[in-house]
């Protein structure tokens, strides 16, 4: 990936999008220095020949794939469509927002976006500046547009596809016509997927016949994708707890070895990974319904036991609402049905439950197969990567916090948390992916200061940054600001920190333990505290990142207002726009959950 | 020649009077730990830095550094406090420290597991006390003993005047202290530290003021010793001794504890000028090389006791006079109520390992804070690590007593040897220690009670005295049994102390397991019971049987074999 890394440096108008790019890169990796050369120059030739763009495919595309993506998601959506949609032999152009111009919309006739909801009902990092200019007095008229909208999301949460919704009414409202239905997928998207796509296609050949459309020669990866389809299986080297006995967050340091040539990660990336359910809730949903272990189902046209299927496909700790709802149609219960007819209820309800209290406290007759139709497959979880594979090339770490509550008298433990905390053993294999964070990246220029905000396990991707830098030998000023609970029991990775510190590495750190003192002093207090500096390096170019919690961001991002007005003498109006400058410039960047 | 000065004497030169970068290592929040230089700075101020060390290899494995803490050590003269001082020292105690108050052999008390955010705090409690931790540890005179003897009050008021006096004179000038802590103004330039100097002492000075016939202050275990002589019930002057010490460090023949030498007998105004010329030799003839061999009793050692006089005497303008002669007859403390002339009395409290703490078993620090509440008189901390409630009217006595009672405070469970004994603090606090001390000690003691048992010499008290390592805190080299820390589990065993502090011992056998210690010393009580002379005392037994000789002149013999 640093090829791409350092093309565009050079480039920084690169006019190729994502699957062209890719072909070059693959025509290209086996030349060496001097193979290169040559085909530099023969391209240069090429060139010479051909009048300027006169050919070049994404000129006009008759079809842009555009996907904004948080978690991976929409991304493996965009490029399974745009697999089939090159199997018919369009031309076209599939890209990720942030690669993408906006005021390109007017130049275009068919656009499918795939979009997922983050936070608040806000579009994914990489999206932002697509939806300031459709936010924006200044869009044009779209009028020769169609567009289809695949949005993703997760209806547990309020805002539900909020961004997809959103986009679709900016578009709606320059005139651009509808090509297909939006769609707003839940979590168990992949049952719309293919009726989507095939809806879509045949749109596409009704206003845009295949055969009046540019063929072009398909170009088929060769190398083996690891993604949430099929994931690499890493093995656990070693797992060990970084928080004190008497901490109040249960926190792991978990290391998994991979194979450096097969699973490629760059510091901010994620791993998506799944997991395995906890045999002992899996006993007791057993016994609870009196359901045999042992009986065969059948699940994605696979039969398997029900304790496999239960163990390592179906999804028992994070309830959605819909599961919910079907169980209530089964139930037949007063108090549940009330619940299950209203969303606000129903968001509350599953909140801080699991299937098994839904089991436990309305009990119902059911049959194997029953149980298993009524589940969603399990969704893999997404955890910051915490090194840096210029560091470390065959490992991968994650800093992972058992999640435990406690709701209507039961103790309850997070699906993919417990296993990673409490029951994965050295040895164990992990199915993982990596999943690319293109909005939370070191800056490419390497002396540009970096100030890095995180609490809790959100510091994890700064030991990569830090790692990676020291690594490459980055001459850049680094800054960090951490937060948690209490300096002895869960400052997480003090001693990296130190060393490096002590290197001469890490240049500046901050801390905000809230319950050492009687008051509580969180990272955003702290920032504020040292304005003057932190305005001192934004001058100076510094990029800005923040890791951490919805409500961690919130505050830093008052705080950031704050400290431009203080420090920048700037009224509330024109600090709000500094620091949307910032994100502009892509100093700004978040990594938020 | 290739001779280099201890980097702990750059660090005294760099620091600007013990200034060093102190503010910064406070203001630093990433470590509870002060920077290396620091560390050794801190010491001048009375604090340590340490670390638990019973869970430095679990944080380690966590990504977080050792757990650090400080020990701070107050400068309380002759050990005296007032009542009022003592509720401080105890909600100081509870609510800055570990929650716990340990006295020490040293007549004062220390907190333990301070964190580096609460130690300004703490040091401005206890200031506005008006008690300090100045020299509390560091290479500068430390805490000066006195004998709090109890039964002569005027005479016990007069010497510890000059105690308090000593150490006052004695005082590093800086203000470093009172800049760092106590928000004083910053010096304007032109410090200067007349007695010290900038590099101040080559290594830790220990003063010590005796009232014979008790040596409960082990005055000959001291860089400086001063025994008042009386006449009369007043003080007519001192004899003066120089050159004791405790330090050694293990399997290195040129190191070894030693008695002090006797100077001769000096009026009491001759006092601090006495005290300040023998500092000042030493700050000047010293060694600065090497931090092992730099206390005063090599330096005398080195120079020969004669030269040392004369230049003492040049300095201080004062010709001592022949020593008076004095008689000691024990070592340690005398428990339980005694009465001065004036129908004031003063009770002795045994405390286990001067450790003052609520537990399950006792609520030994809510008796004390109750009887402070009100006590008339004034609290004395002994070099035993006792404590006495000093100058009770009849008409509180039975109150006080009433008070201790309840709270575990006075018990008439302990043997004669335990209430002799001494053990340091050690693991897992103490950065020297080797094996365990005080955590440890009781349970050991244990044993030994049943030992003497079976051989009927219960009522006999053995003074023993443990320590984690050989620098030798507890001041285990004039016990009559020394137990000195080697290794984890592992102690040597000294034998030959004479039960009144007047004669060191010697290693008897090394590097014991508590298997082989418990068989041996079974072996030695069986002797002992037989073979004892009448009001014969284990450890001139051990001397008289031969099964060690005694120490003559350690420089020579320490380290020869039994």
């Amino acid at each position: 990936m640093e090829v791409i890394a350092r093309t565009k440096e050079r480039f920084p108008a690169n006019p190729l999008d994502d699957l062209q790019f890719k072909g070059l890169q693959q025509a290209i990796q086996s030349l060496n220095s001097e193979q290169l050369a040559w085909a530099s120059g023969y391209l240069a030739g090429l060139v010479a020949l051909q009048p300027m763009g006169n050919e070049a495919a994404n000129e006009s595309p008759a079809l842009t794939i555009l996907y904004a993506t948080q978690g991976g998601n929409a991304r493996s959506v965009a490029e399974s469509l745009a697999v089939r949609a090159q199997d018919q032999g369009y031309a076209l152009r599939l890209v990720s927002a942030e690669n993408y111009r906006a005021r390109d919309l007017a130049k275009e006739q068919l656009l499918i976006v795939v979009i997922s909801t983050q936070g608040e009902g806000e579009p994914p990092e990489s999206a932002f500046e697509l939806f300031k200019y459709l936010r924006s007095k200044k869009t044009a008229q779209l009028k020769n547009l169609r567009y289809a909208i695949f949005g993703l999301g997760d209806s547990s949460y309020d805002h539900f596809c909020e961004a997809a919704k959103e986009l679709d009414h900016l578009l709606k409202a320059q005139d651009a016509k509808t090509l297909v239905k939006r769609i707003d997928a839940d979590v168990d998207f992949q049952q719309h997927l293919m009726h989507w796509q095939t809806e879509v296609l045949q749109s596409v050949e009704r206003v845009l016949p295949s055969d009046q459309a540019k063929i072009i020669p398909i170009l088929r990866s060769t190398t083996v994708r690891h993604d949430r389809n099929n994931p690499y299986q890493a093995e656990l080297l070693e797992r060990r707890r970084i928080t004190t006995e008497d901490a109040l967050t249960e926190i792991h340091h978990l290391a998994l070895e991979i194979d450096p040539a097969v699973i490629q990660y760059q510091p901010g990336d994620a791993l998506g990974l799944f997991f395995r359910n906890d045999p002992a809730q899996i006993e007791e949903i057993l016994s609870l319904t009196g359901l045999e272990g042992s009986a065969q189902v059948t699940l994605e046209q696979q039969n398997i036991s029900l304790t496999e299927a239960l163990t390592d496909r179906l999804e028992l700790t994070q309830l959605h609402p819909s599961v919910v709802k079907n169980w209530s149609s089964m139930a037949d219960n007063r108090d549940l049905n009330t619940i299950a007819e209203d969303q606000t209820s129903l968001r509350g309800f599953v909140r801080n439950r699991q299937l098994i209290d839904l089991i436990s406290d309305f009990p119902t007759d059911l049959d194997e197969q029953s149980l298993v139709n009524l589940l969603h497959t399990q969704q893999p979880r997404l955890y910051s990567i915490a090194s840096s594979q210029n560091s470390i090339e065959e490992e991968i770490h994650l800093t992972v916090a058992a999640l435990r509550y406690k709701s209507h008298n039961c103790d309850h433990l997070g699906g993919a948390s417990g296993y990673l905390t409490q029951r994965i053993k050295e040895g164990d294999p992990l199915g993982v992916y990596v999943v690319k964070n293109p909005s939370f990246k070191l800056p490419q220029a390497t002396d540009r200061p970096i100030i890095m905000v995180g609490a809790g396990t959100g510091i994890a991707p700064y030991r990569a940054f830090l790692q990676e830098r020291e690594a490459l030998g980055s001459t850049g000023r680094n800054w960090l600001v951490l937060g948690n609970r209490h300096f002895h029991r869960d400052f997480l990775y003090q001693t990296d920190w130190l060393n490096y510190r002590k290197s001469g590495l890490l240049n500046r750190i901050s801390l905000a333990f809230s319950r050492d003192e009687r008051e509580r002093t969180y990272v955003q207090a702290r920032l504020y505290e040292e304005r003057a500096e932190l305005y001192h390096w934004l001058q100076e170019g510094a990029h800005l990142y923040v890791c951490g919690s919805l409500e961690m961001e919130k505050g830093v991002h008052h705080s950031l207002i704050a400290i431009a007005q203080d420090q920048g003498g700037l009224d509330e109006a024109s600090a709000i726009e500094y620091i949307e400058s910032l994100r502009e410039q892509g100093r700004y960047q978040r990594d938020v959950y | 020649m290739d001779i280099k000065v201890n980097p702990n004497e750059l660090i005294k030169a760099n620091s600007r009077y013990l200034r060093g970068t102190l503010e910064q290592s406070m203001a630093d929040q990433a470590t509870g730990a002060l920077s290396a230089d620091d560390a050794q700075i801190s010491k001048f101020h009375g604090f340590y830095e340490q670390d638990d060390r019973d869970q430095r290899q679990s944080r380690q494995q966590q990504f977080l550094e050792p757990y650090y803490s400080f020990m701070l050590r107050a400068r309380l003269p002759g050990g005296v406090c007032t009542p009022q001082q003592w509720l401080t020292i105890d909600a100081v105690g509870r609510e800055l420290g570990n929650g716990t108050i340990r006295l020490t052999t040293r007549q004062t008390f220390q907190y333990h597991g301070i964190l580096k955010r609460n130690l300004k705090p703490l040091i401005k409690r206890i200031n506005q006390a008006m008690i300090d931790s100045i020299g509390g540890c560091g290479d500068v005179n430390r805490n000066v003993l006195c004998n709090p003897n109890p039964e002569h009050s005027e005479l016990h008021q007069t010497v510890h005047d000059w105690a308090r006096r000593i150490s006052e004179h004695l005082l590093p000038k800086t203000r470093a202290y009172h800049e760092i802590w106590l928000d004083g103004e910053p010096v304007a330039g032109g410090e200067s530290e007349p007695l010290y100097g900038e590099t101040y002492l080559p290594r830790k000075f220990k003063t010590a003021v005796a009232v014979p016939p008790y040596n409960d202050v082990d005055v000959y275990t001291n860089d400086l010793g001063f025994v008042a002589i009386a006449e009369g019930g007043h003080l007519s002057g001192f004899n003066v001794l120089a050159g004791g010490g405790m330090g050694a460090t293990h399997d290195d023949p040129t190191t070894f504890p030693r008695l002090a030498d006797e100077l001769g007998f000096i009026t009491p105004e001759q006092t601090l000028a006495v005290a300040e010329a023998i500092v000042a030799v030493q700050r000047d003839f010293g060694d600065r090389v090497s931090r092992r061999h730099a206390r005063l009793k090599y330096t005398i050692q080195r120079m020969g006791l004669a030269s040392f006089i004369d230049e003492v005497e040049q300095r201080a303008g004062v010709q001592f006079k022949p020593s008076h002669s004095v008689q000691f007859t024990s070592q340690g403390d005398r428990y339980g109520w005694v009465a001065d002339g004036e129908n004031r009395w003063y009770l002795t409290l045994y405390i286990e390992n001067g450790r003052i703490a609520d537990t399950p078993e006792a609520n030994l620090m809510s008796g004390l804070r109750k009887i402070a509440s009100m006590h008339q008189g004034d609290f004395r901390i002994t070099p035993s690590q006792n404590l006495i409630i000093a100058g009770v009217s009849a008409r509180q006595k039975q109150h006080i007593e009433n008070i201790a009672r309840e709270y575990g405070l006075i018990s008439n469970a302990q043997t004669p040897t335990r209430l002799a004994s001494l053990a340091c603090v050690a693991l897992p606090t103490c950065p020297q220690a080797m094996a365990e001390g005080e955590r440890y000690f009781p349970r050991f003691l244990d044993r030994i009670e049943e030992i003497a048992a079976r051989y009927g010499i219960q009522q006999q008290a053995v003074v023993m005295r443990m320590t984690g390592c050989p620098n030798g805190c507890a001041r285990p080299y004039v016990a009559e049994i020394g137990l000195i820390g080697k290794g984890p589990g592992r102690y040597n065993l000294q034998l030959g102390g004479d039960g009144k502090g007047l004669r060191l011992n010697r290693l008897f056998r090394k590097n014991l397991t508590e298997n082989e210690l418990l068989k041996i010393i079974d072996e030695l009580f069986h002797l002992y019971a037989e073979k004892k002379l009448t009001d014969e005392g284990f450890g001139d037994f051990s001397v008289r049987y031969g099964l060690v000789k005694p120490v003559i002149n350690p420089a020579e013999d320490y380290h020869d074999t039994p």
